[in-house]
């Protein structure tokens, strides 16, 4: 997940605001470094909805790979970009359904071997990481 | 009444005090010390961490080897390369054994191997669980076939428990060859960073097929958790890897015999989470998490996710819904958009097939676009391991809850808990799509000859796809025939499991007398 940081400025002073988790019962923010558990208590609709990106298997290095056949719609990175754990990388439509393919792991983009409107075969190499 | 005449003498003590002392040394100073220097811990220090303070009621601490060849019989130690016996977690009673590395490695002897047999006896006539805490280097060469012959006994043994009481194996460190079928007989594998297994190691390998692989990359944590799917859960530390062993406990009954433990609820029951009802998006085509589904339905912070690496486009775990633990098992959109594979049917087989033993109810969310195509697919087998699922659904008779939230499509549909595999209710979102298959597809098929050249192909199939939605985009159509048992509000999914559970809570449902079944394996 990426880290929210807010500056956030209060009767003059200024608060260094960052959220570091969020679930469906609270979320963690550090207040000018110091770590705070916040916990939703009435709050409904859509803040409650938990965002959370699938733990990537923390498999082996190596290439991202097309993990089903499809068409490649978008791609969100290029060539020499730093990419987090869990980050968007492209988006793989297939089953008549637009899939997220993020990031494996954090590093820099070797080289992306795929264009938006290219259709790949399961296994097809996406995206290389520089090692 | 006699008089006592020789009270036991304190050197009597004495001599028990010492002896206790040398077995705690196992391997002794110098090797414990090198242990620690790796960043690991010992076998008596591990399972003062997984055991309730005190509670360990060690077995067999004195047994040692009687071999004397290859210099064994200079390397003779109190209790040799395992630590058995008894305590509790969370006050609960359990069997334990952890192997000792700073004995011979760990080595996995004939002492070792009657220990651990002891042990499962034990536990299997008690009906509690059994934790191993795995570090050996494998076989003790230089006993030869009593190694081996030890082993055995532990496998057969792993299978007499199977489906009796559960069995979890947590690696802290090195398991490898013929050792790793232990584990792999067991019901969970909790793999901490830094542990491996494998069959054959990278020595082998190289001299075999040519291939240089280390031993993270061949079978460490990752590679386990994310690719074989032999592992069920990863720790970042050993001390991680104890703490999730008790988690995980508190999930699972002693044994086979038993209901799973129930907590004082601690949730609201009537709890209606109003962003349910918008979470699944409007475009088909677009994905959502269905673990938030997960978290927002059942008891606040309960979800135990197993397999969390592997086969992602299925989740399956633990749950409490009002205090009673479930077995929630769903597709997950998000991941290549909710197909079942051979991967993802393995995984779903496996842990309804676990609960069933075990007395856990299920609970399915479904949105599953159908089976993935591909030759790959099919010269894999997906026909033999998508059969595994509806094998285990069929076979299994606790109570079983399903929810369709939007796609269910042909024999995807099917297998994933519906109502013609025996499913007790099954209730839908009105935004399930219970069909042969998605729309577009659908028209493509069926209209193919007619759309043919048109010059309007486009808006004469956008015309099939809208007529084909109205038909079957909804769940009335399966609900007007009883294929769906309600169509119910998002946000009353956790009121409407909770009254089913309570109504289902005592099933039972007769079976005819057979040797065992046989599921595709």
């Amino acid at each position: 997940m990426k880290n929210k940081h807010l500056k956030v400025f209060l009767d003059g002073t200024e608060f260094d605001v960052e959220v570091q988790a969020v679930d469906a019962h609270g979320l963690e923010v550090s207040v000018n470094g110091r770590l705070y558990k916040v916990e939703f208590e009435d709050l409904d609709e859509a803040a409650l909805i938990p965002v959370i990106a699938p733990t990537a298997p923390a498999g082996p290095g190596g290439p991202l790979r097309a993990p089903m056949p499809g068409d490649v719609t978008q791609v969100m990175v290029k060539t020499g970009d730093e990419v987090g754990v869990g980050q968007e990388l492209l988006v793989l439509e297939a089953m008549k359904m637009k899939n997220v393919l993020r990031a494996p792991r954090a590093g820099r983009v070797a080289a992306v071997d795929v264009a938006a409107g290219q259709s790949v075969a399961h296994g097809d190499v996406l995206v290389r990481f520089e090692e | 009444m006699s008089k006592r005449t020789d009270p036991a003498p304190d050197d009597r003590l004495d001599e028990l005090e010492s002896k206790r002392r040398q077995a705690e040394q196992a391997g002794g100073e110098e090797r414990i010390a090198a242990q620690h220097k790796k960043g690991k811990l010992t076998a008596r220090e591990r399972l003062g961490i997984l055991l309730d303070p005190g509670s360990l009621n060690e077995i067999d601490p004195y047994r040692a080897h009687r071999h004397h060849a290859f210099g064994l019989d200079e390397q003779r130690y109190p209790g040799d390369s395992v630590v058995t016996g008894f305590g509790r977690v969370d006050g609960r009673m359990l069997a334990v054994y952890a192997q000792d590395f700073t004995v011979l490695g760990g080595s996995f002897s004939e002492v070792q191997g009657q220990k651990v047999a002891r042990l499962l006896d034990l536990a299997l006539d008690a009906g509690v669980p059994v934790v191993g805490l795995m570090d050996s280097v494998g076989a003790r060469i230089q006993e030869g076939v009593y190694s081996l012959a030890a082993f055995s006994e532990l496998f057969w043994r792993n299978t007499q428990a199977s489906g009796i009481v559960p069995q979890i194996s947590v690696m802290l460190g090195p398991c490898a060859g013929g050792s790793v079928y232990s584990p792999g007989l067991t019901d969970f594998v909790i793999m901490a960073e830094g542990s491996n297994m494998f069959i054959t190691g990278p020595k082998v390998i190289e001299t075999v097929t040519g291939e240089k692989v280390g031993l993270d990359e061949l079978g460490g944590a990752g590679v386990h958790n994310g690719i074989s799917g032999v592992a069920h859960f990863a720790a970042a530390s050993e001390q991680e890897a104890l703490a999730l062993t008790r988690k995980l406990l508190g999930y699972l009954p002693a044994n086979n015999a038993e209901p799973p433990p129930r907590r004082a609820p601690a949730d609201d029951p009537q709890r209606m989470e109003t962003a349910l009802n918008s979470l699944v998006p409007g475009d088909p085509s677009e994905a959502y998490d269905i673990r938030a589904v997960i978290e927002l339905v059942f008891d606040r912070g309960s979800f135990l996710e197993v397999h969390a690496g592997f086969a992602q486009n299925a989740v399956v775990g633990f749950v409490r819904l009002h205090g009673a633990v479930v077995g929630v098992l769903a597709n997950q959109p998000m991941v290549k958009a909710g197909v079942l594979d051979i991967d993802a049917s393995d995984k779903l087989a496996r842990f309804i097939r676990f609960c069933d033993a075990f007395n856990i109810p299920l609970a399915t969310f479904v949105d599953t676009p159908g089976f993935l195509p591909g030759v790959r697919e099919e010269h894999g087998g997906i026909i033999r391991h998508g059969a595994k699922i509806v094998y285990a659904y069929s076979e299994a008779t606790v109570p079983k809850l399903a929810v369709i939230t939007r796609k269910a499509y042909g024999g995807a549909y099917i297998v994933m808990s519906s109502k013609y595999i025996r499913t007790d209710l099954v209730y839908a979102w009105p935004t399930a799509e219970i069909a042969v298959m998605g729309a577009e597809g659908a028209v493509e098929i069926l209209y193919a000859d007619k759309l043919k050249g048109r010059p309007d192909k486009a808006e004469a199939e956008k015309d099939y796809v809208d007529a084909f939605r109205a038909e079957f985009g909804s769940p009335y159509a399966a609900a007007a025939s009883g294929h769906v048992d309600d169509v119910i509000r998002p946000e009353e999914t956790r009121p409407k499991l909770i009254a089913a559970l309570e109504l289902l809570r005592d099933k039972r449902v007769p079976s005819r007398p057979r040797k065992h079944g046989n599921i595709p394996l």
